[in-house]
């Protein structure tokens, strides 16, 4: 780790991009999201020195001159190439597509591809130690497939992703109030996995809110009190609570924590539960896992069952930038007969052919086992292309 | 499933953490110069006996006939259940392979409520004996990535339909089939199993997932 001192110093001097560092880094020795992340929470834009883990130990560097040394490479990566921007100043674009081919080889077979994300994004630094900083993320949204027959005027494309104000009162705090993520469980690299669509902290989930967010050293504490997307949602609808936290490390590379979640908007209560574990076994192999317990119960008929989900993510190192991908999914709805057991499972690839640019192949997977029918299999493959500039 | 997801969460909340606090292993320079009998990563050959416990799951062909009309329809079963194993692998410094067999038992369900021959059933009981080669290749001292051919003879007997005419048959009692076999160990003793491949003949999707301790 001390090698790679002098590459982080020297790129947080340059310019920045908006690229992708995921929980299953931790394997590199990267357990919490602060280290990466403007948000602490993980998501949005890298900080420099994020960005410096990821040009010169994430992404391969196989498009370079082989001659050029670590700190050469982290030089070119600025958004604006090897140019330095103003200290105050970190702008990024982000582009994420995805081409999927559901059921293939089947009469009901659908291609499409689909733009995720279109974003431009900015941090910006009131202070050279970042105490005072504000960063916005806002871009395009594509209409749900399930809603576009039906677009209401509230459907908006044009969005803010997420944008707030974080202030670092002492050296251990950090504030932030805003239009965030939820603080809930591992905010793992497939947004549409079970533990983020069924707990609602997938990828257009944002909310209005503050987070308060407390290291102590080998653990770490949040507070999340979050009050809907005052924007995009109209006021009954907005879920209106709170989340809870913790994460410890019980171990170099190796980190587990719990989170408890309740909002509520004028038709039902939200309650979710997990647990996790973030493992990191050799430089570049990690496992993440998620249990975590769901219950949505509407005011108009309360409902006590609780649902349940789990999820497994594997990620194994083929060599520098590419990666083996295996993400095996559960959920029932009421943990019960009443509702088939829904399992899934992604398997494929995850690359980063070179700095700013992922791309990632896998096929999906997923079975449904009920007591009142037999369902066959669905399939998807997809190809995603994500651009960070 | 349910008790699938509820030993799921029972291992990670007991295991994970304690496990953690094992010696994680050493890269292969390291690895050379270790004593065999502390650690799984050592490059020279050694054999090792694992238990598997593992949840499956794959469909198979369900021929309903109707010995009265004398009329058939083909359907799907969906088996879904544990096993429990013993396997021996031996280690070279790149290679592996290994031999395994075990008891695997569990529920199905298939058919269908509609269509001309109407037949339904779920909590279907089976058992099934397994044999299992592999070999594999030795991605990193933690994980090993390779090809298994299984075999299992299966028993269970789908009850008659609507009248002792209606009848169901599934598959065959020997069911063979290829799979990518993924493992990850843990810590020396622990490692997680991730198989999943194609049934031969009835062409479905078999999954295998589960953990093994190493004796």
């Amino acid at each position: 780790m001390i090698l790679l001192l002098p590459i982080l110093v020297l790129a947080g001097i340059f310019a920045p991009q908006t690229s992708e560092a995921y929980p299953d880094f931790i394997s590199y020795g990267y357990n919490s999201c602060l280290t990466c992340h403007y948000n602490s929470q993980g998501n949005g834009p890298l900080n420099d020195y994020g960005r410096a883990l990821f040009t010169t130990e994430i992404a391969s560097r196989k498009v370079f001159n082989s001659a050029l040394s670590e700190e050469e490479i982290a030089a070119k990566s600025g958004f604006l190439g090897s140019k330095e921007l103003p200290w105050w100043i970190r702008p990024g674009v982000k582009y994420r597509g995805l081409y999927f081919v559901n059921n293939p080889g089947s009469q009901a077979a659908v291609k499409k591809y689909v733009t995720m994300q279109a974003d431009l994004n900015v941090a910006i630094q009131l202070d050279p130690e970042a105490k005072y900083l504000f960063v916005v993320s806002g871009g395009y949204q594509p209409t749900p497939m399930a809603q576009q027959a039906n677009k209401e005027p509230n459907d908006k494309n044009l969005i803010s992703r997420e944008h707030y104000f974080r202030w670092q009162p002492m050296k251990k705090l950090f504030t932030y109030i805003g239009l965030m993520d939820k603080v809930y469980g591992i905010r793992n690299i497939d947004h549409t996995a079970y533990s983020r669509a069924v707990t609602g902290v997938a990828q257009n989930d944002q909310s209005d809110a503050v987070i308060v967010q407390y290291y102590g050293g080998s653990w770490e504490l949040t507070g999340n009190a979050f009050f809907g997307n005052i924007a995009q949602e109209s006021a009954d609808v907005r879920q209106k609570g709170g989340s809870l936290m913790f994460e410890y490390d019980v171990a170099e590379k190796n980190r587990v924590g719990l989170a408890y979640l309740q909002s509520k908007n004028n038709y039902v209560e939200k309650k979710r539960l997990e647990i996790h574990s973030k493992l990191g076994l050799d430089k570049g192999n990690s496992l993440l896992t998620e249990v975590g317990f769901v219950q949505d119960s509407p005011f108009i008929a309360p409902n006590k069952k609780m649902g349940g989900y789990l999820m497994l993510e594997g990620l194994y190192l083929i060599t520098r930038g590419y990666n083996l991908l295996s993400q095996i999914e559960y959920y029932n709805a009421t943990l019960s007969p009443e509702t088939p057991d829904m399992t899934r499972w992604t398997f494929g690839l995850l690359m980063f052919p070179a700095p700013r640019v992922e791309f990632r192949t896998t096929f999906v997977n997923g079975r449904s086992i009920a007591d009142t029918t037999v369902s066959k299999d669905q399939w998807m493959l997809q190809a995603q292309l994500h651009l960070s500039l | 499933m349910k008790n699938l997801f509820a030993g799921a969460f029972l291992a990670v909340l007991f295991t994970l953490p304690a496990i953690a606090q094992q010696n994680p292993g050493m890269d292969r320079g390291q690895m050379k110069t270790m004593d065999d009998s502390k650690n799984y990563l050592i490059e020279k050959a050694i054999e090792r006996n694992i238990i598997t416990f593992d949840y499956n799951s794959w469909f198979e062909k369900l021929t309903v006939s109707n010995s009265a009309t004398g009329a058939t329809q083909d359907s799907q079963a969906l088996y879904y259940g544990f096993g429990l194993g013993l396997e021996k692998n031996w280690y070279r410094p790149t290679w592996g392979w290994g031999f395994g067999g075990g008891i695997l038992g569990g529920s199905a369900v298939g058919g269908e409520k509609g269509g001309a021959l109407s037949y339904f059933q779920a909590r279907v009981p089976w058992w099934a004996l397994r044999v299992s080669p592999r070999v594999f290749y030795r991605w990193t001292p933690r994980t090993d990535f390779g090809v298994d051919v299984a075999m299992f003879y299966k028993q269970g007997k789908w009850p008659a339909g609507s009248s002792a005419d209606v009848t169901a048959v599934s598959g065959s009692d020997l069911v063979t089939g290829a799979f990518v076999d993924m493992r990850v160990r843990f810590n020396p003793k622990i490692e997680m199993i991730q198989a999943f491949g194609m049934v031969y003949k009835d062409q479905s999707i078999y999954w295998r997932l589960g953990l093994a301790y190493r004796l």
